[in-house]
Formats: structure tokens, sequence, C-alpha cells
């Protein structure tokens, strides 16, 4: 297998640190030894065709892969430090600080405001806290002036651009110093689709961000660095990693030269 | 191209024959009504609804009987919706899909659910009135058909359960929410109607029940004290006016039309409870 193509990333701050990373599902394998550094309060796209394991691996980064029954991950995910994949692992903390946006908005079917403050409460937020983090993040998010006539009403009852909005609000609620984003524009029409791109884009100075993307002009507006994720002899992997510029201007790899320039993937 | 009317009336058929499938059924039901309640309804009076009966059956009433049934069927549920919801939470949330131990309370449940429910009452006999020394008693019989229905009360939890997406799991999951947490808030009010589903056919099941409980709550008519006390329940009550009490047949289908209505206000009153709570559930909150 070739090596991944890497440039030097010495002297930057790292929030995660992926070694030798591999996933399987039972028997078949998913994601096989990956190796990426995301580096602090920047925007890292990981782009690749279907089926090649980006979400495998942004679920591998807070374990949620943990609820797959049958899910074996191996190598090593450091998190500030930390043995991501240690038994150890404060599951609960590494959860707080690593939130996720999913692709398909997942409301629960509570009201909008209990969407809000069920995770607050879990987190024992105290509840005088707790009113004004619920305003405050759906200000965050341009929900407010929309809904808060309507917070006692069903979340569901909201737009799929609403919805997601509102999952983006929850998830920026518990304060991550990470957001997953699972290509979170995709089920949503183009006019949400823009809004939440430019809620993440304008994110950037506050938290990382890891998004997955299969929209490469997405990918070239928002992100600082960009991992390409492709299939070899059927398992995912990394095989190209770097700053955007350098991904997209000058790829190391063929496979990345034509993935990017459309004519492959 | 010819194959749309060739499909199109594949559709019409398939159309009417679910119509005349729905159709019987209502007329299944609208029969069992009109043969009930016309016959029953000419009984029915206050007396009949609270006097004890006397001379067998054929005269009084059957407000012992009443009694008795509701307090075998408050057993019966406080025994098998606890267990019973509680191993549908285990099997659905907890086992690891495949296990050993998921496999064979599983495979237990599918076995049990097709236990005829005579075994039942030869097993409640056995081993609550015996050994565990309740004799024949309410509390015996409300055990007994416990054990009957949970099979039924597991599998549509189970069902409602499995029926809310993953979605939901993982999005809770990675909002750290607790696993108890998951399932109060989010798991079982999405699960709730499958669980009242399986709670009301169970409830049915065993308000019908006459074999298991002739063997355990036996068919004393007096008024029950006790759970310890025998007691008939209206089933067990039908059953004996209708085979073995000569001119016990009018009675009989009183007794029928009463346990009919009450099942019908326990199962509107169970779906209006449900329907309240998940209301209040989605909109209140936590403060």
């Amino acid at each position: 297998m070739t090596p991944p193509v890497q440039a030097a990333t010495a002297a930057i701050d790292n929030v995660f640190t992926v070694n030798g990373l591999s996933v399987s599902y039972g028997t078949v394998p998913a994601l096989r030894d990956v190796q990426l550094t995301v580096p602090r309060t920047q925007i890292t796209a990981i782009v690749g065709p279907s089926g090649c394991g980006k979400s495998t691996f942004l679920s591998a980064l807070n374990r949620l892969t943990d609820l797959v029954p049958d899910c074996r991950v191996s190598g090593r995910i450091e998190f500030d430090g930390g043995d991501v994949l240690s038994q150890n692992c404060d599951l609960f903390a590494l959860r707080r600080r690593v939130g996720v946006v999913f692709q398909k908005p997942n409301p629960f079917a509570l009201s909008i405001r209990r969407n809000l403050e069920l995770p607050l409460r879990e987190h024992r937020v105290a509840a005088s806290e707790i009113e004004v983090i619920v305003e405050r993040c759906l200000r965050d998010v341009g929900l407010w002036d929309e809904i808060k006539d309507r917070l006692e009403k069903s979340a569901l009852k909201l737009s799929g651009g609403q919805q997601q909005r509102l999952c983006l609000a929850r998830a920026l609620s518990l304060n991550p110093e990470v957001l997953l984003c699972d290509e979170p524009c995709s089920a949503l029409d183009p006019l949400s689709g823009e809004i939440v791109e430019d809620l993440i884009s304008r994110l950037r100075e506050r938290i990382t961000i890891l998004i997955v993307t299969h929209n490469l002009a997405q990918a070239r507006r928002l992100a600082d660095n960009v991992a390409v994720f492709w299939q070899q002899k059927g398992v995912g992997t990394v095989i190209e990693s770097g700053p955007a510029t350098q991904i997209f201007e000058q790829p190391h790899s063929e496979i990345t030269a034509a993935y990017v320039s459309g004519s492959r993937g | 191209m010819n194959i749309k009317p060739r499909s199109a009336l594949m559709d019409r058929a398939t159309q009417t024959v679910g119509w005349l499938a729905s159709l019987m059924i209502a007329a299944m039901f609208g029969w069992l009504v009109f043969d009930i309640l016309p016959h029953g309804v000419q009984e029915l009076s206050w007396t009949f609804l609270t006097d004890e009966p006397s001379d067998a059956g054929r005269a009084g009433g059957i407000g012992t009987v009443l009694v008795s049934t509701l307090l075998v069927l408050a057993v019966c549920l406080a025994i098998a919706v606890p267990l019973g919801v509680g191993t549908a939470v285990w099997l659905s949330e907890f086992a690891r899909p495949g296990s050993r131990r998921a496999a064979a309370v599983r495979w237990s449940l599918d076995l049990l659910a097709t236990v005829p429910s005579i075994v039942f009452g030869m097993f409640g006999m056995v081993v609550f009135c015996q050994m565990l020394r309740l004799g024949f008693s309410i509390a015996a019989g409300g055990l007994t058909l416990g054990c009957m229905i949970l099979p039924l009360v597991v599998q549509t939890s189970f069902a409602g359960l499995q029926s809310v997406p993953n979605e939901l799991r993982a999005g809770a999951a990675a909002l750290a929410i607790s696993r108890r947490a998951t399932l109060q808030h989010l798991l079982l009010p999405a699960a709730l109607h499958g669980v009242v589903v399986g709670v009301l056919l169970g409830l049915g099941r065993a308000a019908a029940e006459t074999a298991a409980l002739i063997f355990t709550s036996g068919y004393a008519t007096r008024m029950p004290e006790s759970l310890l006390d025998s007691g008939r329940t209206a089933s067990v009550h039908i059953y004996d006016l209708a085979m073995n009490v000569p001119r016990g047949a009018s009675r009989a289908y009183a007794t029928a039309a009463v346990l009919l209505l009450v099942l019908l206000l326990i199962n509107v009153v169970a779906t209006v409870l449900a329907d309240r709570w998940l209301q209040r559930q989605t909109a209140r909150s936590f403060r």
C-alpha cells in the first residue's frame, strides 16, 4: 500500500492526530490504516466518492462507532493528547467536547425548547443558565427571530432547513471544541444549505470543524485543509491530505488530481 | 403500450379485495355487538351491576364478579407490564443482537406465545397455588394471566422500540445523553403506541380467559376481601352460566355485554391517556 502523501505539520497545533486507524463492520473492512492530523480552529474538509469510509471516520472520532454492534476499531486516535480508543476514555466528556451535526436533520420529537434543554440538563447546566444558553444558541444559528414565539411547539413542525439549524444550535449549546459535520447541507434545499454553510463558515474562528462533503465547490469555499478519502482494494483510506490550496492547485497524488478536476470519483 | 389496462385492472381488483376484507372485519364486529347487546341489554340494570349473584347466577347481579375481574386484571398488568416492557427494553437496547442470551430469551418468548392457556392454568396451579401457597386466589389467577400475556407485551413493545430510527439513538449519544435519559425522554415516548397496543391486546386476552383461571383463581361468587381470596371473573361467570346453569343464557349475554363495554371503556381511556401523556411529554418544557 502506498503511504499517504502528507504535508509537513510539525508547527501546527493539532486537535486530532490519527494514526493507523482501521475500522471494520463484522468481517467487512471499511477503513484501513488512516493517517490524518486535524489542525485546531480550522475547517478540514473530508472529500471522496461514496463508500470510502468518510462517515465511518467521523463516527470513530467521538466513538459513535460504539453504537454499531459489530464495529471494530483499531489504531490510535489522539484528541488533545488523550487516547480516544482507550477503555478509560471518558465518553461523556469526549462527546461534550466533540459535537456532531448529521446529514439528515435529527431533532428529537420534543418541543423546540426541550430539544435544547435535554442535553443541557444532562450535562448539569444550572436551570438559570439554560434559558440564556437556549436564546444565545438559537440567535447564533439565526433561528431566534423566526421561532421565538413557538418554542413550545414540536421541533418536527419546522422546515428541513430550520431543523438542521436547530440541530446545529443543539450541538453548539454544549460549547464543543470540535464540530463533526457529516454532509450537513446535502439533505437540504439549496437556499437552506447555503444558510447552514454560512453558519459553519462563521464558526471557524471559535471551533475546529471537520466537514464531510460530496460537494467539491463547497470544500473549496470552506476548507483550510482537505483530506481525500479513496477506496484502495475495496477499503477506504486517506490518499492525500494537506492545505486546501495545495490539494486543489498542486496535488501530489494522481488520483487526487483527477478527482479535484472532476475526471474521477 | 398495452400494459396499462392490465395493471389498472389489477389495481382495481386489489382494491376491491382489500375493501371486501375490511368490510368482513367490520361485519364480524357488528354481528358480535348486535348479537350480544340486544340479548344482554334487557337484563341490564343498576342492581345487576352491583349485586352479588344468587341462585347460581340466575338471579342477583354481577357486582362481585366485576370486582374480581378488575382485581385479576390489575394483578395481571402489574406483573406483565413492568416485566414485559423491561424485557423489551433489554432486548432492543442493551442485548447484543445475535448474542446467545438474547436468542434464548426470544426463543422462550416465542414458545410461551404458543402455549395453550389451559397449560398456563396447570402451571399456575402448581407454581402459584401450591408451591407459593397462594391457594385458589385472585393473586394466583392474575399472576398466571400475567405470564400468559407476557410474550405479547414483550413483542409489541419490542416492535415499538425497534421502529424508532437509529438516527435518534446516534443523535442522543452524540450529545452524551445517558442511555437512561434517552430511553425515558426519547425512545419510550416514541415506542409508547406499540406498548399501549400490546398492553391492550394482552388485557383483552386476559379478560377473555377462562381455562387458566378455573384452576387458579377459582369461581367463588362472594365479594373478595383480599387478593388471596378466590374470585370469579366475568369470563368464568359467562362460561358457567352458559354451560352449567339451565336457563342461564340471558344472564350470560348480559354479563358478556358488560364485559364488552368495560373492555371498550378501558381501550378508549388507555388510548386517550397515552395521547395526552405524549402531548405533554413533547410540548412541556423542563422548567
